[in-house]
């Protein structure tokens, strides 16, 4: 880590925290642009009840002021409480949302960078075999699947055909009712690292270094990891920070199918119910997230690979 | 003149006329190729990517042509050829299967066309309605790629070769867009949009319906950030290389430059991401009919005909659940195809991976 080092890194934080202060600003103004509030019910509440609710949640002040107000809010994490879920603070329902959504997308985005880095490795090594083959027309064949076909299709199978798993979530058990849609939230990434590691191996293996490495005398698996690895992870650690962010923030799709109360279904109600702290702090969340590991994933590639420039 | 053996002057004696046979032989051994003829040749080569280019071409005239002469329509209510009650009998119907009234009408010497796929709840002709389907998700892929191309291509152009400030408030809006979730964007505009209609009832804009039109504004606000930053990308590495800096010393005006180098060295990368964009789009389109934010009823797409069958799915055994599987097997097989011809575009435009 050099002087350059930490200055790109201090650069971009300030970047990162500008583009969350924006996110919060176009998020703030889109919200009070759009038709309808979160007293539009079916049964119309009298204007003396909007009134009182305006004036609970401070929806009386200028929108110039509610604007301020969110903006720090934002910077500290707190949002008070939610319209939909009543006397609850939102960071609360937030926290117990991602919590869920969080352990699942982790294993499976671990579950997708292990097995992908594997196939991948695997199916460059013995390029044109049949295993070679194989992987990717499978993986060819999951990536043109859209992610509620393959949950459905997964269910179907697994879950209605075969009852090897249950559904819906069951209260008693803590592991099998996630095993399926941890599967259907690790299928696009898998088969996309898988596709991304094949060919920066394929890319590397040509290289002179790797002959070097060989003529050397050093094993082969050593020149695999040590030599070959090291320089065909990079593409796989670009793609692998934003989508960490995104999938441990929950698939919509595939917690809707899956009954997951997860913060992709809680996201999702808060907006068409116009719960606007829940909207907030939802996509503040999911901004840091994003920038957060764009970022980390950005250092990391830099590490990784020193030849590349700090601009 | 007498030749000095010592001087470097060549020797005009030593040189002859070349013979017809001889000027023959500096002629090209073959008509000039351009980059182009070279790489539709190459793609001729690539069997996975022509199968898929026939398998999308098939599909398009499909399409088209089919509901030409199809016998019903995809927004016909199948009962009301047969008096104007509500009937039934109508819906779902398996494939092949006849309803009561039909069967009677058939007994009366009138020709009935089969459903082929039989009819779904509302008594549709299930056929008719995937092709509908088919054709709506093709177009909503094919102009949303346009947009974004054409967004994305002219923001990041322009951000990439005016530079300096421009560039980097156009780099901070990306950033904002890049870090927004979707699903917030799209749900808030299909919202607004939809009040925008029930103002203009029977216009243009309301016979497409709000899901229509919130798809492409969505493109139009939020997917051009790739395509921006794929060209911003371009502009800056050619800007630096050496046949730039070459046709620069030479003389070469900007917009020789501009068209004669810049645009023939980055149009390849750029159109192929651009049909890559369509499969994307496709899966967007098909992820937001599943929420039911799409295309509205009753104008089917892909997305929304799975969806609607997506319930028969978790009954064991259930007879309509080729409902569901038809639908969602022809998005996979559309979406595979058009991602397999990109990558035979690919293989067979970019420059940079030419062997």
């Amino acid at each position: 880590m050099n002087k350059k080092m930490w200055f790109y890194i201090i650069k971009r934080l300030l970047l990162g925290i500008l583009t969350y202060l924006l996110v919060v600003t176009v998020t703030f103004w889109v919200m009070q642009m759009v038709p309808g509030g979160p007293w539009t019910r079916e049964k119309a509440l009298s204007e003396a009840t909007i009134e009182i609710l305006n004036r609970k949640y401070g929806l009386d002040q200028p929108l110039f002021i509610q604007y301020i107000r969110y903006l720090g809010r934002a910077l500290i994490f707190d949002f008070g409480n939610s319209f939909k879920f009543k006397g609850r603070e939102v960071v609360d329902v937030i926290k117990k949302g991602f919590w869920l959504s969080f352990r699942l997308g982790f294993i499976a985005s671990l579950l997708a960078l292990g097995v992908g880095l594997f196939l991948g490795t695997y199916a460059a090594t013995h390029q044109n075999k049949f295993f070679d083959r194989a992987i990717m027309v499978l993986t060819t064949a999951s990536v043109a699947v859209p992610s509620f076909v393959a949950s459905l299709i997964i269910l179907f199978v697994f879950a209605v055909n075969l009852r090897w798993f249950p559904a819906t979530p069951v209260n008693a058990d803590p592991i099998t009712p996630y095993i399926l849609p941890i599967i259907a939230e690790s299928l696009y990434p898998t088969a996309y690292i898988t596709r991304l590691t094949r060919s920066s191996t394929l890319d590397v293996l040509g290289q002179d270094y790797m002959r070097t490495a060989k003529s050397k005398g050093v094993r082969p698996s050593r020149v695999l990891l040590k030599h070959g690895l090291r320089n065909s992870v990079t593409p796989v650690i670009t793609y692998f920070g934003p989508m960490f962010a995104t999938i441990i923030t929950g698939s919509l799709v595939i917690e809707k199918i899956f009954q997951i109360p997860g913060i992709g279904q809680h996201f999702y109600s808060a907006i068409t119910v116009r719960d606007y702290p829940m909207i907030m702090g939802t996509t503040c969340l999911l901004a840091l997230l994003l920038i957060v590991f764009t970022l980390l994933s950005d250092i990391a590639y830099k590490l990784v690979n020193p030849r590349v420039d700090f601009d | 003149m007498k030749h000095n053996p010592l001087s470097f002057q060549i020797n005009t004696e030593k040189f002859s006329f070349a013979s017809e046979s001889e000027k023959r032989g500096t002629n090209l051994m073959r008509p000039n190729s351009t980059f182009f003829v070279d790489g539709l040749k190459r793609f001729a080569k690539n069997p996975v990517a022509m199968v898929s280019f026939v398998f999308i071409f098939l599909v398009i005239l499909a399409v088209f042509i089919i509901p030409l002469f199809y016998p019903y329509k995809f927004n016909e209510i199948l009962c009301f050829r047969y008096g104007d009650v509500l009937d039934s009998k109508f819906t779902y119907l398996r494939p092949f299967e006849y309803a009561p009234k039909e069967i009677e009408a058939m007994e009366n010497g009138v020709f009935v066309p089969p459903h082929i796929l039989g009819t779904d709840k509302e008594g549709h002709d299930y056929f008719i309605c995937l092709i509908i389907g088919a054709r709506t998700s093709l177009i909503v892929g094919f102009f949303a790629a346009i947009i974004v191309l054409v967004i994305g291509g002219v923001i990041g152009a322009l951000s990439g070769y005016i530079g300096g400030k421009f560039d980097l408030i156009v780099m901070r809006i990306v950033d904002v867009i890049y870090s927004l979730p979707d699903i917030l964007i799209i749900i808030l505009f299909s919202a607004s949009l939809k009040a925008v209609f029930d103002g203009n009832q029977g216009g243009f804009l309301s016979q497409l319906g709000p899901g229509f039109v919130a798809i492409f504004v969505v493109f139009a606000l939020l997917y051009w950030v790739g395509m921006a930053r794929l060209v911003r990308g371009q502009v800056l590495t050619l800007r630096k290389q050496e046949y730039v800096m070459a046709a620069r010393a030479n003389g070469a005006s900007t917009a020789r430059i501009v068209f004669k180098h810049l645009i023939p060295n980055s149009m390849s990368v750029i159109i192929i991401s651009a049909a890559l964009q369509i499969p994307s789009a496709i899966f967007t389109e098909s992820f937001l009919s599943y929420l039911g934010l799409g295309v509205q009823y009753p104008t089917p797409s892909l997305g929304s005909l799975a969806s609607a069958a997506q319930s028969f799915i978790t009954v064991p055994n259930s007879p309509k659940l080729y409902m569901f599987l038809i639908p969602a097997i022809t998005i996979c097989l559309i979406v595979l195809s058009l991602n397999l011809l990109g990558d035979g575009l690919r293989d067979a435009f970019d420059p940079k991976t030419q062997k």
